[in-house]
């Protein structure tokens, strides 16, 4: 009966979504049919899980990096920076997009949080790359895809909290985590240079800088490219902890806005109204996310999925194939570290059991819950890279089916192969 | 040893005749730890023993890694009325309108385990929970030993000086943070998931919890002295509504609490195999583990029980009242 | 939007709020930073005052962000939609989208009321739960206010006046 009542929600949720409701109050309808039809649980409590899922301090690093995205546009970072990364990628197809791709996997060296990434780049990247002449919706489906690689890169919280659940060495999963990164890293950039020349997104020059010139380019991005520096640098030395890297980087793009003064103080407060805006309008989706996946959670339904699962499969690469098609659709609807927490200890054991090694097991399980924040319709990724750069959301799926393919390429390489998982981990320990 | 019941259990709904055999009653029980650890194993069996004892007229579901929501969610939600229980301990019930609850979580309190038990069968234990059940919330068993807390560091800490300005990420609560200031340490609140990078690069230079929990956050990784200083027996408790709790029969609430306490013995053994095994996988991992002299450091804590912080909440004289409530 | 002064600086009252808010997160948490690493004295209560400003922004930012249209929705089944069935889905979306945000306003504030007969407050300033879950249904208002605002101008104005009634 209960079960019911959960795809009744699920059902209202759906129908509301499509029917251009804002996301976070689709979400929020979903729950609220099961808060109704569902008398032993006092209403209120659906009110403290939507606060539950914002309250959450490596979650600070949203508003963090966004306005750290913010304020480098307004402060004139974001400008050299660009034209430095211009300078050296201008021979190349896509020079842009590329950076874009490689400025995730740094990014990914210093935090843990793809939807950091991918509202900073958003903020920052895109409308420079519109600028140069790439469409909004490749430029959004680049930084959306390009953030999935942050969580492979250590540090991940993923890999922490997977880890800690299921009983596997962190520093080891870390260390597997790059070569899945670097996979996903080099593919895409093959990628965004096969579609970038096909789009005609032509070389801006025709040999790569060298000399005078770059050391030109050079001395006029040096502040900015320090950030980077200063970033890893200070998380590396132990100074700041990742989600204080954004309070760091905002002080240090306002430093610079005043340095070039480029920033006066009506950007200031424009930047900051962008902020506020983005930061809620990502926030109360994650919260009300994390709302219908307590409800799920309460309710078993993952878990009975999963039991079903193992209680009818008995074949290793059946098993795996079955667990990436149930995990990209709970990455649908529930969070990554959400469904983490749920389902690690009921799928672990069953794969160690089929003899899968314990770090390629998380591996692809991580990979999987990364493409859920990508896919419709709950895709949290998708939608906080929509919601800043104003992409429709029906240009970004349409523009993102080759990524999309690329993705699912790369997860079947990972399920079956799992050297991109062990090798590096083999090597060094 | 179970706590003695307070209070007249469930007054107003138990007083009817017995229920028909309607649905079972459902509880949902909620806590932090993983799957595996003695408290997830003894939670499961008191699931066990729940539904056989009362013939499957009640059944506990169990969530385990924080599934339903932290410990403060829950209890909120049991104080709305939820039909929910979860583990918690004196530094929250210090928090939720009962401040002399809160010198449990003391550092150094308990010179044995033994003097745990007896202070949970006092009656200044029984009168604490009541004040408890007057703030909404019905403790329903005080047996499970949730083991003894020690500190694992970055840096080797052989005596109380060596601790000296060391960043230790403790729980956020006073209490806790307080029993480490007394010891010369920088406390330093952190979320748990943000620890294991932190302790790596050197952010904080280490942290406390009982062994199995130091070790399944595999923070020994990243951190190799592990101090074997104990400075709270953590005893823990479990809790529900006392609005749910009414709303159950007498033999309801007995069948509840009774192997609640049982689920806790079987909990206490687990828990002395675990810490045991444990210690030798932190050995066995490459950790040095330091025996120190725990009467020096109990003695630099003394001045906890002093501190303006907590007399001026607590009622006079708590301190001696304890003790000797304890003997 | 609105031409009267006074009004708009009222109606950015949310904007004003949470920007100083963000500020005073940045500030602290740099702070913190500073406090922990060169100090060696760490800011004991950061996390709970942190907490409580994220939740402040995210709720009563929530309002302003239906002003800016920062909030997402998936368009690609309506827009397909002929003429009349989409103006009636409109209709439609803006009552189911007020409802839901009621409820949640209630429950909000049945919430608050829980912090406020329970007395629960923060662990280190004792800052009481009732002013940090307070955003919630505050929140909720703004948005109901911002959205309502909203449609009216992009949704039910141009379908009663026209298209050029939007200029
Ligand atoms: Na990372
Ligand atoms: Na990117």
């Amino acid at each position: 009966m209960e079960i019911s009542v959960v795809g009744l929600s699920a059902l209202v949720l759906l129908l509301l979504l499509f029917l251009k409701v804002p996301v976070f109050v689709s979400v929020l309808a979903g729950s609220l049919i099961y808060f109704i039809n569902t008398p032993s649980v006092p209403p209120q409590i659906i009110a403290q899980r939507v606060i539950a899922g914002i309250e959450s301090i490596p979650l600070l690093a949203i508003p963090f990096f966004v306005a750290a995205g913010v304020f480098m546009n307004y402060s004139g970072v974001s400008k050299r920076v660009m034209q430095f990364a211009e300078a050296i990628t201008g021979h190349m197809s896509g020079g842009l997009a590329q950076v874009n791709v490689l400025l995730s996997a740094l990014m990914g060296g210093l935090s843990g949080s793809n939807l950091a990434d991918a509202a900073m780049q958003s903020k920052m990247l895109v409308p420079e790359m519109v600028k140069k002449g790439y469409s909004n919706e490749f430029s959004s489906v680049v930084t959306a895809t390009s953030a999935m690689v942050t969580p492979l890169i250590p540090p991940g919280i993923a890999m922490i909290l997977y880890g800690s659940i299921a009983n596997v060495s962190i520093g080891r999963l870390f260390i597997a985590g790059i070569g899945p990164g670097v996979l996903l890293t080099i593919s895409l950039m093959m990628l965004v240079s096969f579609l970038s020349k096909r789009r005609g997104y032509k070389p801006v020059r025709e040999k790569m800088i060298a000399g005078n010139e770059l050391t030109k380019a050079i001395g006029v991005a040096v502040l900015p490219l320090m950030l980077p520096v200063i970033i890893i640098g200070g998380i590396r030395l132990g100074i700041f902890t990742p989600t204080e890297a954004g309070s760091v980087a905002i002080v240090y793009a306002l430093m610079l806005g005043v340095v070039y003064r480029e920033m006066n103080l009506r950007d200031f407060l424009k930047g900051l109204k962008e902020t506020i805006t983005s930061t809620a309008s990502i926030m109360i989706i994650v919260g009300a996310a994390s709302a219908f996946a307590w409800i799920l959670t309460r309710e078993r339904v993952p878990q009975t999925i999963t039991e079903f699962i193992v209680s009818n499969v008995d074949n290793k690469y059946l098993f795996l194939m079955m667990v990436n098609v149930f995990l990209i659709a709970v990455g649908m609807f529930i969070e990554g570290n959400a469904a983490m927490i749920v389902l690690v200890p009921l799928l672990a054991p069953v794969a160690a059991a089929y003899g899968i090694h314990e770090i390629h097991f998380a591996m692809v399980f991580i990979f999987n819950m990364a493409i859920g924040a990508l896919s419709p319709p709950m895709g949290t990724l998708m939608f906080v890279t929509c919601g800043i750069t104003r992409c429709r959301i029906s240009d970004f799926i349409r523009e993102a089916v080759p990524f999309y393919i690329l993705l699912l390429t790369c997860l079947m390489l990972l399920t079956f192969f799992p050297i991109f998982s062990l090798g590096l981990v083999n090597l060094i320990y | 040893s179970s706590p003695a019941p307070a209070a007249p259990a469930g007054g107003e709904s138990a007083g009817g005749a017995e229920a028909p055999a309607a649905a079972p009653v459902v509880i949902q029980i909620g806590y932090e730890n993983h799957p595996g650890e003695p408290v997830d194993l003894a939670v499961n069996e008191w699931a066990r023993l729940l539904e056989e004892r009362s013939g499957g007229n009640m059944k506990m579901e169990v969530f385990p890694s924080s599934q339903l929501g932290s410990k403060n969610d829950i209890i909120d939600q049991m104080l709305a009325g939820s039909s929910v229980i979860t583990l918690a301990d004196g530094a929250f019930y210090a928090d939720r309108g009962v401040p002399d609850f809160g010198i449990v979580f003391g550092p150094y309190l308990f010179p044995t385990w033994d003097d745990a038990w007896r202070l949970i069968e006092s009656d200044w234990y029984a009168e604490q929970s009541g004040l408890l059940e007057e703030q909404g919330l019905k403790i329903l068993s005080s047996n499970w030993k949730y083991g003894d807390r020690h500190t694992l560091t970055k840096n080797p800490v052989r005596t109380v000086s060596d601790l000296q300005g060391m960043k230790i990420r403790v729980p956020n609560n006073t209490i806790q943070i307080k029993g480490f200031e007394v010891l010369g340490a920088a406390p330093t609140p952190m979320a748990l998931g943000e620890v294991y990078t932190s302790l790596q690069q050197g952010t904080i230079d280490g942290l406390e919890n009982p062994l199995p929990v130091l070790y399944n956050g595999k923070f020994h990784e990243v951190a190799k002295y592990l101090t074997l200083d104990g400075h709270v027996r953590n005893f823990t408790t479990w809790i529900t509504g006392t609005q749910f709790f009414n709303t159950l029969t007498a033999e309801q609430q007995q069948w509840l609490m009774e192997t609640g306490n049982e689920a806790g013995f079987f909990n206490n053994e687990l828990a002395d195999e675990a810490t045991e095994e444990t210690l030798q996988l932190f050995i066995d991992e490459g950790v040095e583990v330091i025996e120190v002299d725990i009467a020096e450091f109990a003695a630099a804590a003394e001045v906890f029980y002093s501190l303006p912080e907590f007399t001026s909440i607590w009622s006079e004289g708590l301190y001696e009242t304890v003790k000797e409530a304890m003997q | 939007m609105v031409k009267n002064k006074p009004l708009n600086y009222l109606l950015n009252l949310d904007l004003v709020l949470t920007g100083a808010t963000f500020l005073v997160l940045v500030t602290i948490t740099f702070a913190g930073v500073i406090m922990r690493y060169f100090v060696n004295r760490p800011l004991v209560w950061l996390e709970e005052v942190q907490l409580m400003c994220f939740v402040w922004i995210v709720f009563f930012g929530a309002g302003a962000a239906f002003r800016t249209g920062s909030h997402v929705a998936i368009d690609m089944v309506v827009d397909r939609f002929p003429q009349q069935l989409r103006k009636i889905t409109e209709i439609l979306i803006y009552i189911a989208v007020i409802i839901v945000l009621c409820y949640f306003m209630v429950q909000g504030w049945s919430l608050v009321q829980q912090m406020g007969q329970t007395n629960r407050l923060t662990n280190i300033f004792k800052i009481p739960y009732t002013l940090i879950y307070a955003a919630f249904p505050i929140g909720c208002v703004l948005m109901i206010i911002n959205y309502s605002i909203a449609t009216y101008t992009q949704v039910f104005k141009p379908m009663i006046f026209g298209k050029e009634g939007d200029a």
